[in-house]
């Protein structure tokens, strides 16, 4: 064991330890050591907490399993030919997703050399020469990997899935899809596209199915069809869980992201696919502590806060009625003190907090032209709020219904972006149209269409989580906003919602307390 | 005409300008849909207008509300019933048109008129839940779920029938229920046989032009429910599927009832087939 990685196991130990008096020793810890990175191979302890400083103030890992040392864990060790681990992007600190911030230390740290920057999709296009910026940039810029998806898309079984549409690259600022090795023309033709880790953890919440609302715990919103069913069990399985819905279970993802990501010509053993899923079902992230707000979680702050909150949640609830408000009551925080008394700074930044809770709960706005979604049942338009539109997750924040939807953040108009791929999607005449875009389609990622083959569903995805925010920018899932006031600033521009100033900010003050 | 109903309708001048068809008449026709707003804390509703008269659009629950950006086939039978987001309602069904048609875009506002009729309101939070989270607030976070929604009843022997919008395949929530205790049944019953009879239809507008549907209609929905059905338990090797290609001639009365799907589960009967067959008109 390296003089680091037992460096590394006190500090581990010691936010134990200074949980047990008070957070304020480990948050002077914390600014300290100052890399909270945490490398393939290297040992840790995780024992019930751990704290991680960021912008915000600190996010709160809780393991509601034993305790666990990390080296010779399959989730933290270099498995395949990269040296890579699931760690490498997944990280604690970041809420078990992977932030800019990061990103960008870890490539000043090791001059691009890390493992986290493998060919394979830590850079542009594994063609291009390794280990300068320019070809890994939209890592570096966006917190992007490349997702080569195979075209035509095949099912489960292998099985070719004959598309409704035909696909042409009409810019390819990556070189990778129309790279003679790797792009569409390749000997295993391949769409890529680039998206953003999704955080592993709060898993309950994106792996269980919805309570209460039949006939949903077994049909996709969207389509009335069948939900998935789990491989090994025969169950019915929610699609939360990938931003495409392509792997149900955290098995399958585990062993897909072990060949693709990690490089690993074997497949995982038994025992390492039991000790990852164990460990993902066992942590929950949540920001624990505001640098404005102070502690978040325990007596007088709002319920739903902190990681314990997730830890003791009920999961699968639909939160979008006047009692389950989707994160619980801000009420306390809203007013604390008598119109003539002056608030602290403190009780201002926990009112602005509130305020900006209940414009997510309750302020209307039309919702329009939301491919895969309006055009489900609801109508287009139809006017909900934040949270009883899409987020609606008692204590989560994705949507509880097993569905997709194009929010106009891969698909022209909506999203223009330079840095990414844009494919025109042709759809044939006897498939049904995209909702919104009709049959032909401008798009930086198909998404859920590069799974089913159909063009109604170009362009959309599974919403997500929303807790541990502060510690993951960029935000959605091709890093569209680099802040919480540019994902703010997208939402009120696509509904044109008119936010005020006021109003925006306090949703940027909310959401970095989740 | 009956207008003794239509008061509140005919309170909004202008809402209701032209002359509604009368009370049982039976009108198919295809409009762009128009979303009125309802008013800041509810949802919209939907109407049309049709040679001057304002119509409310309803269709059964998650059937599948009208869309900006699509026309709207509506078929049915003018009620005399209460009036529909401010207009005359239609019995019947309405379905979105598959085809974008960019120029339905009309948002309606919320006008006075239109406030005082209270439509889509959710009911608010009560000042006893108010207090109650107040007290405890972490009650707000206890889980209070609206009332299940009931089982449907279902029968060997029984046929049941699900309508589907034009040139869709997509059941409604209802619809789903149903099929799942279909298949309940079917699995719980030995020797159990599932028969499915998949139909196209075509409805007569009253331009008098016949609006059909894609041809493939009656094979996709067949098979989709097929699909569900072995999904959520049925025998595979029980079900029966046939499949209806040619569409009924239309009468321009309830036409949508053509674009239907027959679910039956029986008692096993001797040397039934199990090939999808195709079946005639």
């Amino acid at each position: 064991m390296s003089r680091h990685s037992l460096h590394r196991i006190s500090a581990a130990l010691l936010v134990g330890a200074s949980l047990t008096f008070g957070v304020a020793a480990f948050s002077q810890g914390a600014e300290e050591s100052g890399n909270q990175w945490w490398g393939p191979g290297e040992e840790f302890v995780i024992g019930e907490t751990l704290e991680f400083a960021n912008d915000y103030g600190r996010l709160r890992l809780v393991n509601t399993g034993d305790p666990i040392n990390t080296a010779g864990h399959p989730f933290f060790e270099p498995l395949g030919e990269n040296g890579r681990a699931c760690v490498t992007c997944h990280q604690p600190s970041d809420a078990m997703s992977l932030s800019i911030k990061t990103i960008r230390a870890q490539w000043e740290a090791t001059d691009g050399t890390d493992p986290l920057f493998a060919a394979i999709d830590g850079s542009n296009c594994p063609s291009l020469p390794q280990g300068e910026e320019a070809s890994h940039s939209l890592l570096l810029e966006k917190g992007l990997f490349r997702i080569p998806r195979p075209w035509p898309p095949r099912a489960a079984d292998g099985s070719v899935i004959e598309p409704e549409f035909e696909l042409e690259v009409i810019s390819d600022p990556t070189g990778c899809n129309l790279d003679p090795q790797w792009g569409m023309f390749s000997d295993e033709p391949a769409i890529s596209v680039f998206r953003r880790p999704r955080p592993v953890a709060n898993m309950k919440y994106l792996l269980t199915l919805p309570n209460g609302v039949t006939p949903h715990e077994y049909f996709m919103y969207n389509d009335k069809s069948l939900l998935p069913t789990d491989p090994e069990t025969g169950e019915f399985v929610s699609v939360q869980l990938m931003s495409d819905g392509r792997l149900p279970t955290l098995r399958g993802q585990a062993g897909d992201a072990s060949s693709t990501h990690l490089e690993m010509i074997s497949e995982l053993t038994e025992e390492d696919l039991r000790q990852i899923e164990e460990f993902e079902r066992s942590i929950y992230v949540a920001q624990g502590f505001s640098n404005q707000a102070g502690e978040l979680g325990g007596p007088g702050a709002p319920p739903g806060l902190g990681p314990e909150a997730m830890r003791d949640g009920p999961p699968g609830e639909l939160g979008n009625n006047p009692v389950n408000r989707v994160f619980g009551t801000f009420a306390m925080w809203l007013h604390q003190r008598g119109e003539d008394e002056e608030l602290t700074p403190q009780e201002e930044f926990q009112a602005s907090v509130a305020r900006g809770a209940n414009v997510f709960f309750d302020k209307r706005f039309f919702i329009q032209d939301v491919g895969v979604y309006n055009d489900k049942g609801l109508g287009n338009p139809f006017k909900r709020s934040c949270a009883s539109g899409c987020h609606n997750t008692v204590l989560a924040g994705m949507d509880l219904a097993p569905g997709f939807m194009d929010l106009g953040l891969n698909n022209w108009p909506w999203n223009r972006r330079e840095d990414l791929p844009l494919f025109k999607a042709t759809c044939h005449d006897d498939a049904v149209p995209q909702s919104y875009l009709g049959r032909v389609i401008y798009t930086h990622d198909p998404g859920r269409a590069l799974v089913t083959g159909r063009c109604s569903d170009i362009g959309a995805s599974m919403t997500q989580q929303m807790r541990g925010l502060a510690a993951r920018a960029p935000y959605f899932m091709g890093g569209e906003a680099d802040t919480l006031r540019e994902m703010v600033d997208f939402y009120d521009r696509r509904f044109n919602i008119r936010y005020t100033d006021q109003e925006k900010q306090d949703l940027v003050n909310f959401m970095s307390v989740l | 005409m009956r207008f003794t109903n239509l008061a509140p309708v005919l309170a909004f001048g202008a809402i209701a300008s032209g002359v509604p068809a009368s009370a049982q008449e039976h009108l198919n026709f295809i409009a762009c849909p128009v979303a009125q707003d309802t008013g800041e804390h509810s949802d919209v509703c939907f109407f049309v207008r049709h040679e001057g008269t304002r119509y409310g659009v309803s269709s059964p629950p998650d059937w599948g509300n009208p869309q900006l950006g699509h026309k709207l086939l509506v078929e049915g039978v003018v009620s005399d019933d209460e009036q529909e987001c401010g207009g005359v309602k239609i019995e019947g069904r309405a379905s979105v048109m598959p085809e974008i048609s960019p120029e339905c875009d009309e948002i309606a506002p919320a006008t006075p008129e239109i406030l005082a009729l209270e439509l889509g309101r959710r009911p608010d939070i009560t000042e006893a839940q108010r207090a109650m989270i107040l007290a405890n607030p972490s009650a707000s976070l206890q889980i209070v779920r609206l009332p299940a929604l009931p089982v449907p009843e279902v029968a060997l022997g029984r046929t049941e029938t699900i309508y589907f919008p034009f040139e869709r395949d997509r059941a409604s929530g209802p619809d789903a229920m149903v099929m799942l205790e279909l298949a309940r049944l079917a699995g719980a019953t030995p020797g159990a046989a599932v028969s499915i009879r998949a139909y196209r239809g075509a409805t007569l507008l009253d331009t008098g032009e016949i609006l059909a549907e894609r041809e493939d209609m009656a094979r996709q929905r067949g098979e989709k429910i097929a699909g569900i059905l072995a999904g959520l338990g049925a025998p595979a090797n029980a079900i029966t599927l046939e499949i209806f290609d040619a569409a009924s001639e239309p009468d321009g009365h309830a036409d949508w009832q053509g674009r239907r799907v027959e679910l039956r589960v029986s008692q096993p009967s001797a040397g039934q087939a199990k090939a999808p067959r195709r079946g005639g008109s």
